[in-house]
């Protein structure tokens, strides 16, 4: 694990003012839209091309200011089980569930910060998610 | 270092293991470059296919899970997208092994990436 840490040291230096948001979403071509448009107003964006690899990252980030996650995905853990990971591993951090098969239900409220069915306009959602970051400066962990 | 890049080059990062793969991509941007992500040989062709995504330099590792390796995905761009250039990375001794297998040429960077490296090599691709 010390090689990982010390990645992630590298990254937080790499731009510390700027917002990280996690990106998990397998559509390599939307993500790249949805993470461009959060880079050009002014986001740091991890991508994360499955759920393993965000409840990586949710697990080990120095610093995580909002998780935005697709549902299905490929793999044995989905972007449920990514808001999961959130709510156990850092309960104060934001998520937002994007996804065209799911229905949220009451199970799920405790898991959503805000729901986004697709397809949303990667401009739409990315302004819908700089507007939660701003409204939840305490979301900065770390 | 902004200035040392070219405006509008895009370069596309292929590498299984999310934080490698954001580590150097953030220095790439930091450097000027536009970088797409791809965590499989498989998100890699579906990038360099899309015609929303035109890329310039593609960085994979050689190892990578699913059904392409490196070397399947450089071999698929010199044959069908040759104006795209290639730089492959790996453990020394893999890539040693397998490009003389398949008599690959090009340059191969050493993993764990150095990334004064990777400009350098970068450089050299765009000088070509």
């Amino acid at each position: 694990m010390q090689p990982m840490a010390a990645k992630l040291i590298l990254w937080h230096e790499l731009d510390a003012d700027r917002p990280v948001v996690l990106l998990a979403e397998d559509e390599p071509i939307i993500r790249f839209d949805i993470a461009d448009e959060l880079r050009r107003l002014g986001c740091q964006v991890i991508e994360a091309s499955n759920a393993d690899e965000a409840i990586d990252i949710v697990k080990s980030t120095a610093r995580l200011d909002l998780v935005v996650t697709d549902v299905r995905m490929p793999g044995n853990r989905d972007g449920l089980d990514v808001a999961r990971a959130v709510r156990q591993e850092r309960p104060g951090l934001m998520t937002v569930v994007m996804s065209g098969h799911l229905a949220p239900n009451d199970e799920h409220n405790h898991l959503i910060d805000l729901f986004l069915s697709k397809p949303t306009p990667s401009d739409k959602l990315a302004t819908a998610i700089m507007e939660m970051i701003k409204a939840s400066p305490a979301n900065r962990d770390g | 270092m902004k200035q040392e890049a070219a405006a509008g080059e895009t370069i596309l990062i292929v590498d299984g293991d999310v934080i490698t793969r954001t580590v150097i991509a953030e220095y790439l941007r930091h450097c000027g470059f536009r970088v797409l992500e791809a965590g499989t040989g498989t998100e890699a062709l579906q990038a360099l296919q899309h015609p929303d995504f035109p890329i310039d330099i593609v960085l994979s590792d050689v190892e990578l899970p699913g059904e392409i390796n490196g070397f399947e995905l450089s071999h698929w761009i010199r044959k069908s997208m040759p104006e795209v250039k290639v730089l492959l990375a790996g453990a020394v001794e893999r890539i040693a092994d397998t490009a003389g297998d398949l008599c690959e040429e090009g340059p191969h960077l050493a993993k764990p990436y150095d990334h004064r490296l990777i400009l350098d090599h970068i450089k050299r691709l765009r000088a070509r």
